[in-house]
Order: structure tokens, then C-alpha cells, then sequence
């Protein structure tokens, strides 16, 4: 680009310079300043223009002979959820398991937690290393402004990480994972734990479960029914924790704001709770000392 | 035409060198003559808070009341439970020239923000600005003056010989210990804990009887010895060894023997399972009151959670278990040489088009800073104020002095922490900023997380370990591309367009002034 405008420049110039012989000494010194100062124009240009890479050289073939010869790719052990179930959680298992994504949050462009689950378990992958690409291959919408929710598209990921437990939540960390993204798919439906709840909520952790008939209760002592954080010292946009009771027990329920944005039907639905009010819901069950649902439907009744 | 063929190009090269001189210009800022009080300014104001609603009221209050003084500001309140995130959302809206007016933040990142032009506010200034600096005559209310407040907190917001951050809140870390578990393991707390004395007590919980419970605590859990912020760790630990960490350069010093030796240290600990990080296993604190920790370190301004009495809480009540709480310094190399880091909230101003907003905003940041607001946001936690005026005041004395009066407001934990930094003020320390210091930081942590990490799966810690370690992490957290306060990058000489574009223009001046010398020469000779 540089050099073309240049030698479009030193043709005009010298047709320029070069016509009217007769005009006089004044004219001249004008030109040659109308010259100069289009070369300026020239080489300002020049100088902005954005530098020109060299078009890349075609890659050289390879020879033949210098194909490395197939290697068989090392075999990995893909652990049944069975088996996982049985690894410790004390950080010494290193773990490869293949599951289908359920949702997605907190993704910061290059890391995100993942909800999984298959016929047999769900797991939860906390902070894994996702590429902008891959994440959209398992979310239904990578657009994520407000409204947003992290609903993955039951897209098969494989795993490998380290199972390890976080304030009672069982988690594979330090993951790795790989899509793929041969259009075997699978959405869990919600399993209705209502009935379990009290006695044996850690069967459930992780999965994709819903609940019934559930009555609001405040949240704090000012008898809000929800509150944003968990002791109410958020805004706008944070957590929205709310209390829900069955059968004389009262549990802490959230919306958590990194999976379900601010504007999603969840999100507003959990903001427009009454306490009395008799509701559905539905959500993965995380673990944070004890259950705390990550609620991602409400139906008030 | 002829004119036409000279003017445009002239026309044309003078845009064409303005537009290449950059968009806009950032002004730097310039303390006005007055406050103009006759128009409405509206300041944004984005605060941390540590999840708790006390400190979040003591926010609107201290907004409330300013506002009452200055009924001409408004103020607007957006609320943070981390500073990452906050440091994240100042970067995104640097670009488009929506950062806050006030922010409440690390030095560390700060020094990420001056890296543009005019972006925040130097403070040299205004501190010292007879009407509008600390207690000046035309402010409002009465604040600290620059004698008043704790020159040790001061000196921590000079960046490169600038001063960039007011201190808001002060702040250490600690050591709770279950003291009940020590003496049951033979041992007394002392006045300072050693690390030897911390890991040795921590492998003498770990015995365990026939059925796989621990001795100490009859549970099936028991991580004795459980550090919440790793960072905080390893900078402490080579302080305390005088060992290199990094300098006000920005060089990076931390991969060196010392280092590895304390990696190693920590290794063999973390294999034993009797050292563990808040990254791995989850808040100290909710093993220290479920009776399944005996050290937990963490910062002072979590102290409100510490203990089986402690007014917060974060585990089911049946968990919690009952014994005695006591507080101490972070263990130290030399009993007779205690480091422990000063760390806490400051505050910095934002720069804008105008002045008057500016100042706007200065007045509420020194709002901040009066003992009103200092005395309220310490109380909420283990904090200490930033000023002597708000420390030596009789307010915060009576409120030191009824230390374990009560499980709330006097919660005897929370005292003693803030007690720990106000004897401890001489002996505290803060590392080096610079642009990339933020990111040593977070290295400096990782370093150990990596290290217990790859114990838990039966990784040999070894030098080859190690020094793949310092690559990895190096590499990672972008160590060697540090531009820090390093002096401009050599860019080498320039190309040859420049040189021609250059020469053209003296050239081009050249010839316009023998042109109108000849003219002139010409009109004067007729």
C-alpha cells in the first residue's frame, strides 16, 4: 500500500514540476511548495498506514518419509460415575470422567463451573479452563448481558481433574476440559427431591432436581421475603437468597446471580416473591455446609 | 486554482498531523479556587464490603450525613463484596471514560490504573491544600489533618513518589488458635508462635485411635493448621527472612533459594495432611468453630467469625463446638523480629472533565476519614482507623476498653485483632507497587497452592519440581513482561518514513520561509 501511493506521488510530482516551463520564478517556488507539502500529505499517510505483513510463505510439504509414523493415542481411563463416587475427596484422585453439560456460570473468557450430568450422576467442575469457542458449543447463549442464563445445551464434555470436596460441596477442580461435539446430547430431567430433602440431600448433590409445594418465609427479621447476599448486605444484580419451608423445616434457597443474570425470569420471579406465597421450583443442588439449591425456575401457585 | 492547489494540501497535512496526535487529551487535574456550590454534582462511589450489612450502613450513613453537610453532591453508592471484581469493572470502564468517582481499593491496582494517562487523581495536592486538604479551612466538617493521620498508613498510597491513595482502613492478619486442643497436645501458646511451634503442634494432632478418629478432637476431620490467604504466606515468610520478594523497580526477586526451601518446608506438611489452604479446603473459620482446626490464620477483618462465640457464622449451630479462643501475631522465624503485613481498603479519586467534580469527590473521600465514619467501619471488624485523631479519640478507647463485654459490638476476638495491628503498628510492612505487582502477588500464592495441590497427588517436591514450578508460574502470571517503573522501552531508531516525513517538514518550513523573505526582500528593494 505504502509503496503504490508513493509512486502515484513521484509520477504527479514530476508532471508537476516538469509543466510550464515558461511560468515565472514566484509560480515555480509555489509549485515546488504544493509539492512538498503533498508529499507530506504522502508520507503522513505513509507513516499512519498500518504496516503491511509480508504474505506468509506456503507451507513447505512434507515430505513422505518424514511423517512421523501413527502412534496410537494414549488410552484414557474414563471412570464410570460409580466409580468416581467411590474415588477420596481429600485431593489425591485424579479423575477422567464424560457427562453432559446442564449449565454454565460464572464464565470470565477463560474459566468457567459447569453443572454435568448423566443417567447415572452429576458432577459439578469448578473453574475450569474453557476457550471463548468451546464455551459456545455448550451454552444455549453466549450473549451475556442482562437476562442472561447459563442453561447449557446437553452438549458430551470429557474431564479430567481432581476430585476434591469445598465446604462440603464434591468437585472436580483444576480441570481440563474437551467438547465433544458429536451431537450425542442429553438434558437431565428435574428429579422431584421434596420428600428427601430432610433426610438425604447429598444423594441428590449436584443434580438437575426440583421441588414441590414449598411455602416463603422471611428472609431477615424485617420479614423481607428475599434478601441480596446472604445477610442481606448486597445490591442489585448480587446472590438473592430467599427461605422456603415443607413440613416444619425451613431451608435457604438462591438464585445465584453467575448462573441466572439479573433480568432472567428466575431472577426477577425470585424478586417478586411474597412470604406466604406457595411455590415450585426447580435448580441443581449445590452443597454449601449442607444444601443450598442453585434455583433456576420458580412457579408461584 | 492555482491557490486551491496550495491551500488543500496545506489544509490536508495539518489535519492529518492533528489526527495522528491521538483523539483526546486527558487534563490533568488542577485544584480550582473554590467549590462552586451553586451547581449540583452527582459522585458515584463503589465500596467493598466483607458480606457484612453493618459495614454496608455504616456506608449509607457516612453518604447520608455528607449529603446533609453538602446538600449539593449526591452521592451514589455501588456495593462490592470483592476487590478483584471491583478492579476488573474500574479497567472495563477506564477505556470508556465511566470509572467512579471514588473507589475503594489496593494500591496494587492502582498502580495498574495510572498506567494511563490522567486517569486517577494525585493527591499531593490536595492534602496539602490549605482550603480544601486534610481539616482545611473551607471544608465542612471536621477531618484529620495530614499531622493526624498514621504516617506508616500514609506512606502505603505513594506510588513512584506520588501520592495516589488515601488509607481508608487498616488491617493485619492473625492467628486464632484453639487453646483448649493446644494444652491437650502438651503444649502452651506463646506470646509469639514460632513455625517450627505451628507445624510442630499441627503433626502431633494428627494421631488418630483404632477406628480412624482423630485424638484431639474425636472427629473424622481435623486439618490443624488451616492459612486463608497464601499470598499473604509466602510474602510474609520471606519478609520475615529478609529474603527477596521484589523491589520498587519491579523486579521480580521472589524465585530464589529461600523460596524453594520454604516450598519445601510447606510440602512436607501439606503431605501429612496437617497443613492445609483456604483454596483446597474451604474457610478457616469453619473448622476453627466446628472443632476441627487449632491454628487458623486470616485477616483481622474477619475476627467477627472467629471463636464458638463469635457474633457471624457460617456452619450449622450444631456444629459448632465449644472452647477457648485466643488471638496472635502470624508465626514468626525470629520471636524478636515480628513482620506482619498491613493491608486494608484505601481510596482513590478518579480524574474528570471537570474540576469542580473532582473536588466534589475529594471532599466525600476525606469525609471518610473523619472519625465518625472511622470509628463506626473499625468497630464492624478487626479493623483499626487510619487516623491517630479517630484511634486516640474517646469514642474508640471506651470501645477498646469493654473488649469482651458483650458477643457482638465488644466481641473480645474482634478487639484483640485490632489490638494486634495497633501494638504491632512499627512492625508492620507492605510490599513494593508497581504496574505487574498485583500479579506477583497472586504468584506468590500459587506458588504454595501448587505445591500442596501436587503433594495430594503424590508429586515428588523436589528442585526439578521447583523449577518447573517457577517457569510455569512465571510464565503464567506474565512475570517477565513486567513493565513495572522501569524507565520508557528503548524503540529502537526510527523508521525510515519517519526520518523522510521529518525531513520533508523542516523542508517544507524551509521553503515557505525563503518564499516570503523573497517577497519580502522583493517589496522592500521596490
Amino acid at each position: 500500500m505504502r509503496s503504490a501511493l508513493f509512486k502515484s506521488f513521484v509520477k504527479s510530482a514530476i508532471i508537476v514540476l516538469f509543466s510550464g516551463e515558461n511560468l515565472r520564478k514566484g509560480e515555480k517556488m509555489k509549485k515546488l511548495l504544493t509539492v512538498l507539502l503533498s508529499l507530506l500529505v504522502v508520507l503522513t499517510i505513509a507513516g499512519c498506514a498500518k504496516k503491511e505483513e509480508p504474505a506468509p510463505a506456503p507451507e513447505a510439504e512434507t515430505p513422505a518419509e518424514e511423517t512421523p509414523a501413527e502412534t496410537p493415542a494414549e488410552e484414557v481411563k474414563v471412570s464410570t460415575y460409580e466409580e468416581f463416587a467411590a474415588l477420596p475427596t481429600d485431593g489425591s484422585a485424579v479423575v477422567t470422567i464424560e457427562a453432559y453439560v446442564q449449565a454454565a456460570q460464572n464464565y470470565d473468557g477463560t474459566t468457567a463451573s459447569l453443572y454435568l450430568q448423566d443417567k447415572d450422576g452429576a458432577y459439578f467442575v469448578y473453574g475450569a479452563q474453557l476457550s471463548e469457542e468451546d464455551y459456545a458449543k455448550i451454552v444455549e447463549s453466549t450473549d451475556m448481558k442482562e437476562g442472561w442464563k447459563g442453561t447449557g445445551n446437553g452438549t458430551k464434555v470429557q474431564v479430567t481433574g481432581t476430585k476434591s470436596e469445598w465446604s462440603g460441596e464434591v468437585e472436580l477442580m483444576d480441570a481440563t476440559v474437551t467438547v465433544i461435539d458429536d451431537g450425542d446430547k442429553y438434558i437431565a430431567e428435574a428429579a422431584d427431591i421434596t420428600a428427601s430433602l430432610p433426610t438425604d440431600p447429598a444423594a441428590s448433590m449436584n443434580q438437575k432436581v426440583a421441588f414441590k409445594d414449598m411455602t416463603v418465609v422471611a428472609a431477615n427479621d424485617a420479614g423481607d421475603a428475599f434478601i441480596y447476599n446472604w445477610d442481606g448486605s448486597g445490591v442489585e444484580g448480587d446472590d438473592v437468597y430467599f427461605n422456603v419451608e415443607k413440613d416444619g423445616m425451613t431451608y435457604t434457597f438462591l438464585v445465584e446471580s453467575a448462573l441466572c443474570h439479573i433480568g432472567s425470569d428466575v431472577y426477577e420471579a425470585a424478586r417478586a416473591l411474597e412470604v406466604g406465597q406457595t411455590i415450585d421450583m426447580e435448580g441443581f443442588l449445590y452443597w454449601y455446609e449442607g444444601p443450598q439449591p442453585h434455583i433456576t425456575s420458580i412457579t408461584v401457585k | 486554482m492555482r491557490k486551491i492547489r496550495f491551500i488543500l494540501p496545506a489544509i490536508l497535512a495539518c489535519m492529518l498531523l492533528c489526527g495522528c496526535h491521538g483523539s483526546k487529551e486527558s487534563i490533568s487535574f488542577v485544584v480550582p479556587e473554590s467549590f462552586d456550590e451553586s451547581k449540583t454534582y452527582e459522585i458515584s462511589f463503589w465500596a467493598k464490603n466483607d458480606t457484612n450489612i453493618n459495614q454496608v450502613n455504616v456506608y449509607k450513613k457516612a453518604i447520608a450525613d455528607f449529603e446533609a453537610v453538602y446538600p449539593n453532591i449526591r452521592v451514589n453508592l455501588k456495593l462490592y463484596t470483592d476487590y478483584g471484581k471491583i478492579y476488573n469493572d474500574v479497567i472495563t470502564n477506564i477505556s470508556t471514560d465511566t470509572t467512579p468517582n471514588v473507589c475503594i481499593t489496593y494500591p496494587d491496582h492502582i498502580a495498574t490504573y495510572i498506567t494511563g494517562d490522567n486517569v486517577v487523581v494525585p493527591l499531593d495536592g490536595l492534602l496539602k491544600d490549605a482550603r480544601y486538604g486534610l481539616s482545611g479551612s473551607e471544608v465542612r466538617f471536621e477531618g484529620p489533618s495530614n499531622e493526624e493521620m498514621v504516617p506508616e498508613f500514609m506512606k502505603e498510597g505513594i506510588i513512584g513518589g506520588t501520592h495516589y491513595a488515601l488509607p481508608y482502613m487498616r488491617s493485619t492478619e492473625a492467628t486464632y488458635i484453639n487453646k483448649d486442643f493446644v494444652e491437650k497436645l502438651g503444649y502452651e501458646v506463646p506470646d509469639v508462635l514460632t513455625w517450627d511451634f505451628i507445624f510442630e503442634v499441627s503433626e502431633a494432632a494428627m494421631a488418630k485411635d483404632s477406628q480412624g478418629n482423630f485424638l484431639v478432637n474425636g472427629q473424622k476431620v481435623m486439618i490443624p493448621f488451616i492459612y486463608k490467604s497464601t499470598d499473604n504466606m509466602m510474602i510474609s515468610m520471606l519478609k520475615q527472612l529478609d529474603a527477596p520478594y521484589s523491589d520498587e523497580n519491579g523486579d521480580i526477586l521472589i524465585f530464589n533459594d529461600q523460596t524453594r526451601d520454604i516450598l519445601k518446608q510447606i510440602s512436607e506438611h501439606a503431605k501429612s495432611r496437617s497443613f492445609s489452604t483456604f483454596k483446597i479446603s474451604s474457610y478457616p473459620a469453619n473448622f476453627l468453630n466446628a472443632g476441627q482446626c487449632i491454628f487458623a490464620i486470616d485477616s483481622t477483618a474477619g475476627a467477627t467469625w472467629m471463636g464458638s462465640q463469635a457474633p457471624l457464622v457460617d456452619i450449622p449451630e450444631e456444629k459448632i463446638v465449644h472452647f477457648e479462643t485466643v488471638v496472635r501475631p502470624i508465626p514468626q522465624y525470629d520471636p524478636s523480629y515480628i513482620r506482619m503485613i498491613s493491608q486494608g481498603p484505601s481510596l482513590c479519586i478518579f480524574n474528570k472533565e471537570d474540576p469542580q467534580e473532582v473536588l466534589a469527590s475529594w471532599l466525600f473521600a476525606q469525609y471518610l476519614v473523619t472519625n465518625d465514619v472511622q470509628i463506626s467501619y473499625a468497630k464492624t471488624e478487626g479493623y483499626v482507623p487510619v487516623s491517630k485523631k479517630a484511634m486516640e479519640s474517646e469514642e474508640y478507647q471506651e470501645y477498646l476498653a469493654k473488649a469482651g463485654s458483650d458477643d457482638n459490638e465488644h466481641y473480645s476476638i474482634k478487639i484483640d485483632a485490632s489490638k494486634l495491628l495497633i501494638e504491632h503498628t512499627a512492625d508492620s510492612f507492605v510490599t513494593p507497587v508497581f504496574n505487574g505487582s498485583a500479579s506477583l502477588r497472586d504468584a506468590a500464592g500459587s506458588l504454595i497452592e501448587s505445591t500442596c495441590k501436587a503433594v495430594r497427588r503424590n508429586e515428588v517436591i523436589d528442585d526439578s519440581f521447583i523449577d518447573d514450578l517457577y517457569s510455569d508460574t512465571s510464565s503464567l502470571y506474565h512475570l517477565d513482561q513486567t513493565s513495572a517503573s522501569k524507565g520508557k522501552r528503548d524503540l529502537g531508531p526510527l523508521p525510515v518514513t519517519s526520518k523522510a516525513l521529518l525531513g520533508v517538514l523542516a523542508l517544507t518550513w524551509i521553503f515557505i520561509g525563503a518564499y516570503y523573505l523573497r517577497i519580502y526582500l522583493k517589496q522592500s528593494k521596490s
